[in-house]
């Protein structure tokens, strides 16, 4: 899902661009954060991220021209995952807690020999799972220091937002409203202001309020 | 991310929805401004204080009714499609008002190559993904801009004035 995708979700963050920006120690460095293979084998990550070229995400090895472009850098983010279906989890465990408790002769087991179990047949799964990979494009503006990311979910911009600042030393944070009244031209008073603010509320102070306790037919509600 | 940072995330969330529920009057109200047009979408979200509490309008027809028992009962508007139109040009998203996140965000079709990119398939993504950074940007840069406006007001005497009387009787007219 990236920029040149139909339909793209932004995060957008801030991260000041270095006065010098040496642009072939950049390219040295994205080398060095480049994305590498999961192997659950070697201290058992689930999780592996690194920077892969934008415009070919097996490229690992850059030089300045595959990043820098006009006033961008730009850079793919892979993001993989290893992670066992729960329903193939839960049936596993389940084997593995009736084997244990034939070969003890009881019932029943306590919660951490089930504990146990569950963490060795979930080790033992993901031993043997494949990575879903997923690819992101990252895109700093050197003018502005505006960093876009194509993709929202916390686990994603939380790795991304730490290999960038591994990467580029400067950590981007994410902007949200209580943050990019900074970034909008305001004068500081204004930005002072308006972080200062407390909730408004949209009903007048003397309007009737529906009771909480009395269930209502909800036109299309949507918990969650 | 820090627990002060998502402590701030979770306080101050309400002032993006107070933005998006401000805009949606505005659009209401008329729109934009000289040169860009703005529309409330197919689809709204609004949510109380608790997360949990939610109340989705969707689909097509007049949907203020909806908006208004829910800004009725103290929801905001926490995310809401958008259409920004300048001349031919228009772009369409979800606005996360809370988080100030751009989904499924659709822009205007990629104007012509440079020459010489036609044949560089390289080249040719490079003109592409430029093109469309400055699109992203256009679009995010009228955002802000409204965002930069509904702030002046918010923290200025017009708030109480003048903005949030406006908003009251709005809300208390979508039925």
């Amino acid at each position: 899902m990236g920029f040149l995708s139909a339909s793209t979700t932004i995060v957008r963050f801030i991260a000041p661009v270095p006065p010098q920006l040496n642009r072939e120690a950049v390219a040295a460095a994205v080398t060095r954060r480049a994305f590498r293979d999961v192997d659950p084998a070697a201290g058992g990550a689930r999780e592996g991220c690194g920077w892969v070229g934008i415009h070919d995400p097996l490229v690992t090895v850059f030089d300045p021209a595959d990043l820098f472009f006009a006033h961008w850098l730009v850079v793919g983010f892979r993001y993989d995952r290893l992670a066992v279906p729960a329903k193939l989890l839960g049936l596993e465990r389940r084997r593995a807690e009736a084997a244990r408790r034939a070969e003890r002769g009881v019932e029943r087991l306590g919660a951490a020999e089930r504990k146990e179990i569950r963490e060795e047949v979930e080790a033992r799964l993901i031993a043997r799972a494949l990575p879903t990979p997923r690819l992101f494009d990252c895109a700093w503006n050197l003018e502005t220091g505006r960093v876009y990311l194509s993709g929202r979910q916390r686990a994603v911009c939380e790795a991304f937002a730490e290999l960038f600042r591994q990467t580029f030393g400067v950590r981007p944070v994410p902007l949200i409203p209580y943050l990019a009244a900074e970034h909008v031209g305001l004068v500081p008073r204004a930005v002072e202001a308006v972080r200062a603010v407390e909730p408004a509320s949209l009903v007048p102070a003397g309007a009737p309020r529906p009771d909480a306790r009395v269930p209502r037919l909800p036109l299309e509600e949507a918990r969650g | 991310m820090t627990e002060d940072f998502l402590a701030v995330v979770e306080t101050k969330r309400f002032l993006g929805q107070e933005f998006l529920t401000w805009l949606a009057h505005r659009i209401e109200e008329g729109g934009g401004s000289a040169d860009v047009e703005l529309h409330l979408g197919d689809r709204v979200v609004l949510a109380g204080a608790a997360q949990d509490e939610r109340l989705t309008v969707a689909g097509a027809g007049d949907a203020r009714a909806e908006i208004g028992a829910g800004l009725r009962r103290g929801k905001l508007l926490d995310r809401a499609r958008l259409v920004i139109a300048r001349g031919e040009r228009r772009w369409e998203l979800s606005l996360d008002g809370g988080l100030l996140v751009y989904e499924g965000l659709r822009c205007p079709k990629l104007g012509p190559r440079d020459a010489g990119a036609h044949e560089d398939r390289r080249a040719a993504f490079e003109n592409d993904l430029f093109l469309r950074l400055a699109d992203v940007e256009e679009a995010l840069a009228i955002l802000d801009g409204l965002f930069a406006e509904f702030c002046r007001l918010r923290g200025s005497a017009a708030w109480a004035a003048r903005e949030l009387p406006a908003l009251r009787a709005w809300v208390e007219q979508l039925r």
